[in-house]
Parts: C-alpha cells; structure tokens; sequence
C-alpha cells in the first residue's frame, strides 16, 4: 500500500487541475467529515494541529500586532486582537478559530463540509464565544458574496489547507481580494520534497500513524518558491518564512531554519489599492 | 434534510452540555478554583491574579479554616528555610516588603556535620557577606500574602469552605464540579489543589501515590541561644536517630527543628523546659554517637585538605570550623508534627493540577519542602500564561502536561536526594559512616561543586 502510494505520487505530478476555477475537491471534504466528530478531542487523530496552535497562534498574534497596528489599537494583554478581524478559511473543526477568538479576534470560519462546521459551531457555543461564527462555504462563493457587500478582513489565514485545494493560485489570489490593504495573509503548510514524502506522508500516516492515512496526497504539497509565486501574483509581500519541526513521540512542534517539510509563511497585501478605474484612466 | 438530521444527533449533545452549563451561573462559576490556603495555595492566588494576561479571570480560593490572625507576641514554631527562588517570588508578589518590615532570619552560613565522627561540610561564603537562605515563620509569610491578595480584586477568598467532593470532567467540553459542605456546587475550568499532604484533588485524581512513612516526627521550638557573634548561621548535626537543626531568627532566637523516632520524639514534648535544654545541648554537643576510628581517619583527611584548600585563592568558609551555640533557654512551649515521603505518580488530571505538598511531600532535613511548593507556583502560573497567550483553554490537558513534566523533572532529583542523606545518615554501620564521613569531607573542599548544589537547591 505505502509503495504503491509512493509510485503513484512520483507518477502523477502533475495531477492538479490548475484549469479549473474552483478549490473544492469533494474528495479532500469526505476525507475531515467522515472525522467530524474527533475534532475536539485532544489526544485524537487531530492532536497534531492542536499542538501546532502553540506556534501557529503566536504566528498570527505576533504578525497582525507588529504589522497591523491599527487593527489592534484598542488591545490589551487580556485581549492582544481585540478590534481584528480574521477569516480563517479552510476551518475544519475550529482548532485556530476558536483560539483566535480567545484572543479577542472577530473570526469567521469558512469550511466545505457541513460536518465540520457543525463540529466548530458546537464547541464555539459551549465555550460561550460570541465572536466566533462559523459558515458552510468555499472561499469562492465567500469571495463572491463578500464582493458586493465590500466586506474586507485584517487578516486571512489558511492553515494546513492549501496542500488539500485544486487550484493554489486561484485559492491565495481569492484570500488576496479578501484582504484589507496592508492586511496579512497566513498560511501554514507543507514543502513538496522527498523529506516530506519520507516524513510527512511514509513517517507519519504508514509507519507511526500518527495522522490517518490519505490525508495528505504529496502531489499536492507546494514549495516555498511556488507559494511565494502565488503571492506575489495577487499583490501581497512577504514577511516571514520559517519552517516548522515536528517530534511526533512527544507531540511536539518547534520553529526550525529547515522548510523542507513543514513552514509557515506571513505576508502582507500592498496598501497601495490599484483600482480599475485608474487603469482604464492609464490607458 | 441533511442539515436536519444532523441538528437533531447533535441535539442529545446540546441537552447535556445545557445540563453542564445551566448551573453555571454567574455567581458559581469561577475560570480557577484554588483548594486549599497555606503558603502555598495563597502564593498560586496572588501570581495569578498579578499575571497581566489573566486579568479578565474569575479565581477563587477556598480555605476550609477561619481567617488567621497573626500573632507576633512571641515567635511561632512553624518557620521555613526560604531559598532565593523563593524569596525572588515573595518579593514579585510584594509579600517580602511585610515580611521585611516585619522579621525575619538570615542565614549566611551552613555547617552540617555528622556526630559519628565530626566530619562537616558548611557553605556559603567565609566573610559572610551573601545571604544564602532566610527563615520566616509560616504564619508571617502566609499573612503577607493574604495582605497582598486582599488587594488584587478578581481574586476571591472564601474562609470556613470545605469541599465535600470534586467531580472531573469526562472530555474537554465540560467543566469541574466542586460540591461544598453546605451542599452548593460551583463549576470551574481549572481546579488547583494546595490542599496539603492528604489532599482531597489527589484522592480524586485517584493517581498512584508513593509514600513512605519515616516514623519520625519533627519537634520544634523557639530557643534563646547564648550571646556570641551575630547569629546568621544554619546548624544541622546528623544524629543517628534523625538531625538536629538550628534556625537563627534574630542574634537572640534560633528555631529548633529536631527530626527523631516518634518514641523519643513524643518523650521530648512531655519534658519540662529546663530538661528539654539540657537534652538540646547534649545533642548538639554530646561525643557519645563518635565511631573513634572513623573520626580518627576523617580527622587526617579534613587535615590533609586543608593544607590544599590553604593554596586555593578563596575564602572558603570550611577553613573555618565554627562551634555551634549552646542553648540558654526554650521560650514556650515545643511542638511536633508527622513526617514522610510522598509522591503523586501524576501531578495532573483533566482540568485538575496539585502544587505544594499535595503533589509531593519530603524531609525536612534540606529546608526544601515549601521550595519544591513555591517552585510548583511559578511554573503552573507559566504553563497557564503561555495556555491564555495562546489562546486555549487555560484547563487544557496539552499545557498541564508540560507543567507536570516540568516540575516532576526539577522535583524528583531533589526528593531522591533529600530521601537519600536521610537513609545513608540514619545508620551507625561503620563501613558507610567512614564513607559518608570521607566523601562528606571531600566534598567540602570541592567548592565548585558545592556551588553547583547549592545552585540548584536556590530555584
């Protein structure tokens, strides 16, 4: 089974459909319903990712506050996102949404699955967070609803999901339009190299079953200089990029100079909002 | 539809956590629960509620006694060996400054030294110019920080309240249920236990605890010492039935801690003051547990490395062999109290954590035991920073568990070798005496390890 993985994904690398317009794959959906009910226990198949809130929070309080100082400008250490708000796509259970919020953040989470939403929307209620509010939807029909009602967001976070959508480009250029200028943009996943292959997909779903095998197609896992791309593309700089180590016999992640499996990325969108108007005045 | 039938398998879910969270009313839900207020349990309360990030916190502590006075008419038999760690947190919760104003001892000087055969070690340094350690009746310190915490307004203080039963939560969602004596309920999301040696949490936790009963009880007593220099220095001698110890309170005081077997300890407590002294003075002074052989090949070896110690460039205070004071008079009347070895295996549950003697319990032969506790309040406060800093849920098992192996890693070393100088210096059997009589003398003269010791013995 794990050989026959590793054939496929050396075969088939160019199996994403960049063509299409969409990020949905109703596949990738199946894939975290079917896990629903797991989200909120600690020591479950998704205890990798409330781990990873100990860097990825940080991450994100660190970046909006030192970058976005506007957005917090009535914080407190109580409350360090206190006037931010986030939209986290791609929200599964609510793992980061819900710590976001803890810090004061207005957060809206998006996911496909109608499953997870309900699993998020659950836990939000129960730990009486009313700043949390969670939707059924793909970042494109957010997009396209958002567009008409103007609604802009301090700061878009897209944390272990990208290595799961059909269309990158297309995914982090719709984030992009979500975005305030001068907001952030977060993305936490993983580098498509033969470490990953060996740690990420053999290491950790086929040999210590620490994260449930398919959930991770290493076809789909996207460099640093492909993301970078991406960003740059839609209109954003980068910030920071730092790689993420993960001992999986203590559940532990730590920063690390080595991206070659995990890494997260901050950038920001440009201030300077080139419209169409001035581009048709160009011409 | 799919929506539907979803909603309605949640439904069973949202009729219980509404059961959960019904009683949660304001008034009876707290975001910590601090059971128990010694020394210990106010000092977790007052880093709490002066830790920035958990200003928006509802804590309560529950205390199952009424409000103590403090009495300062004579000195309390209950004093503590505070180490700088110690001191360094009682000073950033501004306790210090009461105790300060107040009295307190300082100890500049160590001399520890076994009666079978004199050999000694003494730390600190020989112009006595550094405090190494402080002595504080209990009572004074845990006076200061109620002082203290009466000021920080989030915290909430119940006198009188005992708790009747603690009910844990099955999963993450739910919350700690704490049953009081008069039948209310409170819910909390993190219960702490500061509830002493036979805690009610650690029952509750049902953990596997390692004890160990030493048979012994501690008396103590406040002594006049006879008038000499100033009195800064910390006496133990290495009796075989358990040591005896002298704690300067001022140049006039010192406090007894005499560790023995509980025969000869309940026989002391029955003494009248004059005959109590003179068996104070026997034990410090007495030459009746001397093994004649071993003090004679101890006594070549402290020569032998003085001559060594003459070429260091230290002033070492072993160079010089103090004498401890002779005991005038007992003020008052002595006491005593139990000791032993515990060891909760887990320090921690769901959304339960034990700090101070409920996790872990030691001799007092080191002055460690309310060090290991204060050491337990600065760390769980860390772990709970870093929890509310990150945005998760200040009870959850992911940082409780890093607090546990935190302090189990710095506790147990300490315990192991608290546990072990009583075992190896409860014996009269001639081959380890001469051993421990070597190697203690030896040791004296190593300076940087002592220094090393000492190091880790001060956090």
């Amino acid at each position: 089974m794990l050989l026959k993985h590793c054939v496929t994904s050396v075969r088939d690398l160019s199996i994403r459909n960049y063509s299409i317009k969409s990020t949905l794959s109703e596949n990738e959906i199946q894939k975290f319903s079917k896990m629903a009910n797991e989200w909120w226990d600690v020591n479950g198949p998704f205890n990798g990712l409330h781990s990873l809130n100990k860097l990825r929070v940080p991450f994100i309080r660190n970046g909006i506050c030192s970058h976005q100082k506007s957005a917090v400008v009535n914080n407190s250490p109580t409350s360090p996102l206190a006037g931010c708000s986030i939209l986290d796509v791609g929200c599964g259970g609510g793992i980061l949404s819900t710590s976001l919020g803890r810090l004061g953040a207005s957060v809206t989470g998006i996911d496909p699955s109608e499953e997870n939403i309900t699993a998020a929307s659950l836990h939000a209620n129960k730990m009486r967070l009313q700043n949390v509010t969670f939707e059924v939807n793909t970042i494109e029909h957010f997009q396209a609803l958002n567009t008409s009602l103007s609604t802009t967001f301090d700061a878009v976070v897209a944390s272990e999901v990208i290595e799961h959508v059909e269309n990158p480009k297309f995914f982090i250029q719709t984030c992009t339009e979500l975005l305030k200028p001068g907001g952030s943009l977060f993305i936490t996943t993983l580098n498509r190299t033969p470490a990953s292959l060996a740690l990420a997909i053999c290491g950790a779903e086929y040999i210590l079953n620490v994260v449930p095998r398919g959930t991770h197609d290493w076809n789909k896992f996207i460099t640093p200089g492909e993301l970078i791309d991406y960003i740059n593309s839609s209109g954003c700089q980068l910030r920071q990029l730092c790689g993420m180590a993960y001992n999986p016999f203590i559940n532990k992640w730590k920063w690390s100079g080595i991206t070659s499996v995990n890494y997260a990325v901050h950038a920001t969108k440009s201030s300077q909002v080139v419209t169409d108007d001035f581009i048709q005045n160009l011409n | 539809m799919k929506g539907f039938s979803l909603l309605s398998k949640y439904s069973n879910t949202i009729h219980n956590w509404r059961l959960n969270y019904s009683t949660a009313s304001r008034s009876s839900h707290y975001d910590i629960i601090i059971s128990g207020g010694g020394m210990v349990g106010f000092a977790m309360a007052c880093r709490l509620g002066r830790s920035d990030c958990l200003a928006n916190k509802r804590i309560l502590l529950l205390e199952s006694s009424n409000k103590k006075q403090l009495k300062l008419d004579s000195y309390n038999h209950r004093v503590s060996a505070l180490n700088p760690g110690s001191k360094s947190l009682l000073e950033s919760l501004g306790a210090w400054q009461h105790i300060e104003k107040t009295r307190f001892g300082s100890v500049k000087k160590m001399q520890v030294w076994d009666a079978c055969s004199d050999a000694a070690v003494t730390f600190g340094k020989a112009d006595l110019s550094e405090d190494i350690a402080w002595i504080v009746e209990n009572d004074l310190v845990q006076d200061s920080l109620m002082k203290e915490l009466d000021k920080i307004e989030q915290v909430e203080v119940q006198y009188k309240t005992k708790v009747t039963n603690y009910r844990l939560p099955q999963n993450a969602d739910e919350l700690v249920q704490v049953t009081l004596e008069d039948g209310s309920c409170l819910t909390t999301d993190l219960i702490i236990g500061a509830d002493g040696f036979n805690s009610g949490l650690r029952q509750t936790i049902k953990t596997q605890y390692i004890s160990y009963d030493y048979n012994q009880m501690a008396v103590v007593a406040t002594l006049r010492i006879s008038e000499g220099d100033e009195n800064v220095t910390a006496w133990q001698r290495f009796l075989p039935t358990g040591p005896i110890a002298l704690l300067p309170l001022n140049n006039e005081f010192s406090s007894l801690v005499w560790s023995t077997d509980k025969i000869t300890a309940k026989s002391l407590l029955d003494l009248p003051p004059d005959v109590f002294t003179d068996r104070i003075n026997q034990a410090l002074w007495n030459n009746d547990d001397r093994n004649p052989m071993v003090q004679n090949v101890s006594e070549r070896i402290f020569q032998m490395l003085k001559v060594c110690r003459v070429n260091s460039l230290e002033g070492n205070a072993s160079d010089i062999r103090q004498l401890p004071p002779s005991v005038v008079e007992i003020k008052g009347r002595q006491a005593a109290f139990p000791l032993g070895l515990g060891h909760a295996v887990d320090y921690i549950s769901n959304k339960a954590a034990l700090i101070g003697d409920a996790a872990h319990r030691v001799h007092p032969l080191a002055g460690q035991g309310v060090n290991l506790g204060f050491g337990d309040v600065i760390a769980l406060n860390d772990t709970v920073c870093e929890a509310v800093n990150n945005g998760a849920d200040h009870g959850s098992s992911l940082y409780l568990k890093q607090y546990q192996s935190n302090r189990q890693l710095h506790n147990l070393p300490v315990m192991a070798s608290v546990h072990g100088l009583h075992l190896l210096y409860g014996t009269t059997w001639t081959p380890l005496v001469m051993l421990r009589s070597i190697g203690l003398n030896v040791f004296d003269s190593l300076s940087s390890v002592k220094s090393f010791i000492t190091q880790r013995a001060s956090v």
